[in-house]
């Protein structure tokens, strides 16, 4: 089992993935910074967590986070880990989307998870230590009709996280970019209320499954984690025969009218 | 009676009854001589259940806890399953009988946490003998492991591998906890789900902490009767009666 990181900065920490992972991280004695723009959520997440203090941050504001890494570092010391959690979601057909709906996918999704990434990797890089969790989605190998914007916005996530892994291999910090199917998180709940065909009727597995992955995925050191059974199928089938994953989805979303 | 419904804890307060939302559990029940076992809770002045004559029960169990009243934190737990508070001498048979028919409460013996306000809460609001320790707990795996050390010295290791799903099902029992002269019982109610569990499936290993000493003295490490692990429970506790 890896060591539990001394000092965690974990982004998206009010509700969902972040929260939970901000929790067990917390839960093992980490000092975490629960970074998030919902304030109320953040409250939730750090109460009587004593190794817990929340930020309020925007992550598409470049300058904010790299104020942030630095109150944090002067507060706990260097950051061990990055969990960077924070994302959006406003499914939709393309066609119809709002090109700001589109701006604010790719901010927050991409641009976001490179303020974060490149705020604490400098130090990390300097100590020769540290492990860089990134959130993607299945969504970032397999573009999903109705999640176009969400979709291309995590397709620049894997690939900036593939880049930068392979940019800094034998550095000693270690990269995760974390790919899951359908989870069970708040943010899923919204995407059901708002596009429901979005999900062709997918049912989301549990947070803490995708959470082991990522312990899994950084003890091997492991870029990508496919949590979930099937998921790696999946993602083999898009790679190795995309028709077929085009007729599947096809079927799964003509089968619910 | 009397009780409390609210207690302030370094400046929150905490409502009764104490809830927890999630957490995951891994346990491991060894069958003990109970002479020995009786020696270790004899100052609370309660008897060990006996399923078996001459046999007490110990149960090991480590914790890790995510949303809850009292934050996130890990603990150990070694508890006994003992008689109730006031019941009569009784027969090898009607001993047993009350284990077979639940008619039991268990005795938290050690119950360190790696978290302060927990410790805090824990110790003032029920007397549970919590104490601050580091406990790293590993849930990542097919199995469950947990590595206890005290003041820098490793005092356990257990392992639980995963069992065989069972039905989970909601249940109370009595936890009883003795602090400073004072026996308390407190009403403890859980709802599992994703339970698994074996006989034996536990891996013990002890070292030379006083807590381990213990253990020795019931003569573990030895083969667990019984070991499961439970993915997600969630809790309430009761406010406690001092007996």
């Amino acid at each position: 089992m890896t060591a539990t990181p001394a000092v965690a900065l974990v982004t998206g920490a009010a509700s969902g993935m972040g929260q939970l992972a901000a929790r067990r991280l917390a839960a093992a004695g980490a000092s975490v910074a629960a970074v998030d723009v919902d304030g109320d959520g953040l409250a939730a997440t750090v109460l009587r967590a004593p190794t817990m203090r929340s930020w309020e941050c925007d992550v598409t504001d470049a300058g904010a986070v790299e104020q942030l890494v630095k109150e944090v570092e002067s507060a706990f010391g260097p950051i061990d880990r990055l969990v960077h959690a924070a994302g959006v979601c406003l499914p939709g057909l393309l066609a119809e989307q709002r090109v700001v709906e589109l701006d604010r996918t790719i901010a927050v999704n991409y641009l976001g998870t490179a303020h974060a990434v490149l705020s604490v990797l400098p130090g990390m890089l300097d100590r020769r230590h540290g492990e860089v969790v990134a959130f993607a989605s299945l969504a970032g190998w397999l573009p999903s009709p109705h999640l176009g914007a969400y979709s291309a916005s995590k397709h620049a996530v894997v690939a900036f996280m593939e880049v930068l892994a392979y940019e800094n291999r034998g550095s000693g910090v270690r990269f995760a970019c974390v790919c899951p199917p359908v989870v069970d998180t708040p943010m899923v709940a919204g995407i059901r209320a708002r596009d429901d065909a979005a999900l062709a009727g997918q049912r989301g597995i549990e947070p803490g499954i995708v959470l082991d992955a990522i312990e899994r995925s950084l003890d091997a050191d492991e870029l990508f984690v496919f949590p979930g059974r099937g998921t790696k199928g999946v993602w083999r089938g898009r790679r190795f025969a995309p028709g077929l994953i085009w007729r599947q989805i096809e079927r799964a979303t003509s089968r619910r009218g | 009676m009397n009780r409390n419904t609210r207690y302030t804890i370094q400046g929150h307060e905490v409502t009764i009854p104490v809830a927890v939302r999630d957490a995951s559990a891994s346990v491991a029940s060894y069958l003990v001589p109970a002479a020995a076992a009786q020696d270790l809770i004899a100052s609370s002045g309660l008897d060990v259940a006996e399923p078996i004559p001459g046999r007490a029960v110990c149960s090991l169990a480590f914790m890790r806890y995510l949303d809850g009243d009292l934050g996130p934190y890990h603990e150990f737990a070694v508890a006994f399953l003992v008689r109730h508070r006031g019941m009569e001498p009784a027969s090898a048979v009607t001993k047993s009988a009350e284990v077979a028919r639940g008619f039991i409460g268990a005795f938290i013996h050690q119950l360190p946490v790696n978290q302060e306000f927990t410790l805090v809460a824990g110790r003032g609001i029920w007397g549970f003998p919590k104490f601050l320790a580091d406990i790293d707990v590993d849930l990542t795996g097919r199995g469950a492991r947990c590595e206890l050390r005290h003041d820098g010295e490793h005092v356990l290791s257990l392992s639980i591998r995963r069992g065989v799903t069972i039905p989970a099902r909601g249940s109370s029992v009595d936890a009883y906890s003795h602090a400073d002269g004072v026996l308390r019982r407190t009403a403890w109610s859980m709802q599992p789900t994703g339970v698994r569990g074996r006989p034996g499936g536990a891996e013990l290993t002890l070292a030379d902490h006083p807590i381990a000493k213990e253990l020795r003295s019931l003569g573990l490490p030895r083969r667990a009767t019984f070991s499961s692990t439970i993915d997600h429970v969630r809790m309430q506790f009761q406010a406690p009666d001092e007996l």
